[in-house]
């Protein structure tokens, strides 16, 4: 067997404890009893995988260590920011002290002492927590270092530190299995892509935020990097990009459907905002269509979500300073009353009129 | 095991050809002859003054200070805030930046137009106690001498009193505080603007941004500010510029040198004794 990633040793660990649970219930409502034997041969293949993923990932086996397990997520998470931030204002307290020599040295082995950590902790650490903190550590070191060189050095800035940045991010996620890496990576990357089609129009790289049209392309690249290369050994991956993407496709679109000034367009305003809220509903309409297609939950969530989002700045738009606000809001409540009724008809699209099966 | 040795392999390699093309660059930019070399004082690289963010950054910048002339902002108060604009960086030099300036300031789809333009890089010459802050010295001076000629008109009076006081003050600040680096060109090449402004002892060009405004029918430039704001301090710098005396320098030389990349760095950094 294939050795699976946490992520899907969790998953298999989780459907193999509903498994049990289901197996005794139907036992116990007399609709299926397996024989001692299958029970036995069962078990014994449930145990060995478990304990294989026991050992390798230190997975979560109970409810409550599930829950604890979220806990340990959370206080790595804020203790890897915190390490971080220590870091940096460790190396701002003291670097003036040093000659340019020792900065750089202290710099560069800083990133690489901190990555041979977190190779070395991902060695030991079956559980993946404190890998995950070393790791982020790890990352803002690189940033810190890269930074510094060109304050150090009076370098004007470039762009180009940040694909250096998402090289070690995409490293570290797809080695370690870490999202909030792969999150990290998605961002330079989007800002690079972002900052080279803004420089395509002559633009000084730095405003590429200023014009929101320059985030399009890499959300499309976004999108079909899942599809292009093959992430089925990474759970959750593919969500992930599908929901980066649709995020840096849609907070501009929102931005330009309530602002047409900051749009390349040589159009009057009114008009940029009308065409961008249109393409607003049009886009979260296909994208929740293309999600129920193809079995996308997140695609169907993250488009539900801006649709409503969409509409809702509509309504404001239209109704905030006409209408009585308690009207204001009941229309608000009984909008979100109706996509609750259209969300249950199409959840049960699809599912066989007799089984409620999902084909 | 084997997963984790590519992985250390894969990440030390990075993390050094990301340190490596860096450090390339910086010892590319300072390779060769500089492309310029000035030397400068605490009136054109300015040591701040923010003590409390001392100490939590233990580091130093000096941040380069400069002017335009005929631009009454930075010429009275010695530093460019929030971009400025001067009578050279007229249309055609737009044009030559590649904005383009085609549709009429007078017509009606100009406003359209021109408000969407985003900021261009290009680089701003800086000249050093050149004509043009000779000409702002004259400038003061002539207020001066024109106030005391009202004064001796009319002795005694108050009002022309502080008038010269307030011009000869003003005539010091130039003298002796403000800095002496004036942008007086910009364009989209280096190399020809070196050609125009061969001098490389009193002229740096260092890269900048531009933006192009439609006010009154009139479409102007704007420099909004210089690539390189600050030029770092080493340790060894600091010290020879502090030379052993207490608190903030007040006066020292540096000499910068720009490089092939128009990044600056410091030749020499060292005190000066003011003169008695």
């Amino acid at each position: 067997m294939a050795t699976p990633s946490k992520t899907a040793a969790q998953q298999r660990a989780d459907r193999i404890k509903a498994y049990n649970a289901e197996l005794l219930q139907l036992a116990q409502d007399d609709i299926l009893t397996l024989t001692p034997e299958q029970r036995r041969a069962v078990d014994d293949y449930h145990a060995a995988l478990l304990a294989q993923f026991t050992t390798t990932y230190d997975i979560d086996k109970t409810q409550h260590e599930k829950q604890l397990s979220w806990g340990m997520r959370i206080v790595s998470f804020l203790g890897a920011l915190a390490l971080a931030a220590s870091v940096f204002f460790l190396f701002y307290q003291f670097w003036g002290h040093f000659s340019t020599t020792v900065q750089v040295v202290t710099l560069i082995s800083a990133v690489l002492l901190s990555f041979v950590a977190t190779v070395f902790i991902a060695v030991k650490d079956r559980s993946g927590y404190f890998a995950r903190l070393s790791a982020l550590v790890c990352f803002v070191c690189f940033v810190l270092n890269i930074s510094m060189l060109g304050q150090i050095f009076n370098i004007a800035p470039s762009d180009n530190a940040l694909i250096l940045w998402a090289a070690l991010a995409f490293l570290l996620a797809y080695a370690l299995d870490i999202r909030l890496l792969l999150v990290a990576g998605i961002a330079c990357l989007v800002a690079y892509l972002s900052a080279r089609v803004g420089t395509w129009s002559g633009m000084y790289w730095i405003h590429f935020g200023e014009r929101p049209e320059n985030f399009f392309p890499a959300a499309a690249l976004l999108f079909a990097i899942p599809h292009v290369i093959d992430h089925r050994r990474y759970t959750g991956y593919t969500a992930t990009y599908h929901v980066c993407a649709l995020l840096v496709l849609f907070i501009p679109v929102l931005i330009l459907a309530n602002y047409g000034a900051v749009s390349y367009l040589k159009f009057d305003h009114d008009v940029i905002e009308g065409a961008y809220q249109i393409a607003g509903f049009v886009l979260s309409a296909a994208t929740i269509a293309l999600g129920i297609r193809k079995g996308w939950g997140e695609v169907i969530n993250t488009g539900t979500v801006f649709f409503v989002i969409f509409l809702y700045t509509k309504f404001f738009d239209w109704w905030w300073e006409s209408m009585p606000k308690y009207l204001f809001f009941l229309i608000i409540g009984l909008t979100a009353i109706l996509f609750l009724l259209i969300l249950k008809r199409l959840r049960g699209y699809g599912r066989h009129p007799e089984t409620g099966a999902m084909p | 095991m084997k997963r984790h040795s590519r992985l250390l392999i894969a990440g030390a390699a990075l993390i050094l050809a990301g340190n490596a093309v860096v450090l390339v660059g910086v010892a590319y930019n300072r390779s060769g002859e500089p492309e310029a070399v000035v030397e400068l004082s605490e009136r054109e690289l300015f040591w701040p003054y923010n003590q409390r963010a001392s100490v939590e950054n233990s580091g130093l910048a000096l941040r380069l200070r400069w002017r335009v002339g005929k631009d009454r902002q930075s010429i009275d108060t010695g530093i460019v805030l929030g971009g400025v604009t001067a009578p050279w960086l007229n249309k055609d030099k737009l044009a030559e930046l590649g904005f383009d300036v085609s549709v009429s300031p007078q017509d009606g789809s100009a406003t359209t137009q021109y408000e969407k333009t985003l900021q261009r890089e290009a680089y701003v010459v800086l000249e050093f106690d050149g004509p043009a802050y000779q000409a702002v010295v004259q400038q003061r001076l002539e207020k001066v001498v024109d106030a005391q000629a009202l004064l001796d008109r009319n002795p005694g009076q108050k009002e022309f009193i502080e008038r010269v006081k307030t011009y000869q003050a003003q005539l010091e600040r130039e003298l002796h505080n403000h800095s002496r680096l004036f942008a007086v060109d910009l364009g989209p090449d280096l190399a020809s603007l070196r050609s125009r402004y061969p001098d490389r002892a009193s002229h740096l060009i260092i890269p900048g941004q531009v933006r192009l405004t439609l006010r009154n029918n009139q479409l102007n430039g704007y420099i909004t500010d210089l690539s390189i704001t600050t030029v770092n301090l080493s340790l060894h710098e600091r010290l020879a510029i502090i030379d052993g005396a207490p608190g903030r320098p007040a006066h020292y030389s540096v000499r910068l040198a720009i490089g092939k990349r128009a990044e600056p760095w410091i030749l020499e950094a060292r005190a000066v004794k003011p003169a008695l």
